[in-house]
């Protein structure tokens, strides 16, 4: 079947990240297709590249970004939450002369239109909050 | 047309989740939301007559918990989340 994801929460905050990572897996796994993953809300926070956690310790967005990779999935961030979590890519960087961008290689930025498009096509729709 | 719901802490979001259930549906207790096995087990006790419920072996285990009071419910690994998601035609969360 084809399945879309929501995460709402980030991988600091609570548990909501790293469920959705196991479920995820567990999907592709069984043989189902994995559509999209949508990050909205603090789950933006998943799509950056400078987190660095102690060693000890699981880098949930690198790890989402290897799924993401290995199995082409379609990785949508919400771009008005991220912007105003300061998760920003090359372009949206420039578009507001940002001194920086961090947003992973991999992941789009996009309107919540896409989570919409993903609950109608997706066979099931699955939502991870904290 | 049944439904998967999944809780991830007791309170409020699993008390709203009581007052949207339809005989039939499936509950999976998640995350904190495993803690009803203790704090709610009352309420899922009555529940059990109407829908089947669910824990994640996961979250049980991460937190030293166990079926104490011998409800009648199922204990799933990811795989069988991914089941229950299958089983049934939509999947609502409540956190």
């Amino acid at each position: 079947m084809k399945y879309a994801l929501a995460v709402y929460g980030a991988a600091s905050t609570g548990q909501s990240s790293l469920t959705a990572l196991s479920f995820a897996r567990a999907l592709l796994v069984s043989g189902h297709e994995v559509m999209r993953v949508f990050f909205y809300q603090e789950g933006v926070h998943n799509a950056t590249s400078l987190t660095s956690p102690p060693q000890d310790e699981q880098n949930l967005p690198e790890q989402w970004q290897r799924l993401i990779a290995e199995h082409d999935i379609d990785a949508v961030v919400c771009i008005a939450a991220a912007l105003r979590r300061g998760v920003v890519s090359v372009d949206e960087a420039e578009r507001y002369e940002l001194s920086a961008s961090n947003l992973r290689e991999g992941y789009e930025l996009s309107g919540l239109g896409q989570l919409l498009e993903a609950a109608v096509e997706a066979d099931r729709l699955v939502t991870f909050g904290d | 047309m049944a439904t998967l719901h999944t809780v991830n802490k007791t309170g409020q979001p699993l008390e709203l989740c009581l007052r949207a259930l339809n005989a039939g549906d499936n509950v999976l207790l998640l995350e904190e939301g495993v803690y009803a096995l203790y704090e709610a087990s009352d309420v899922l006790s009555d529940l059990l007559k109407h829908v089947a419920v669910y824990v994640l072996e996961a979250d049980v285990l991460a937190r030293g918990m166990t079926n104490r009071d011998n409800l009648d419910i199922g204990m799933v690994d990811y795989q069988g989340f991914v089941e229950l998601t299958e089983a049934n035609d939509k999947v609502v969360s409540w956190f």
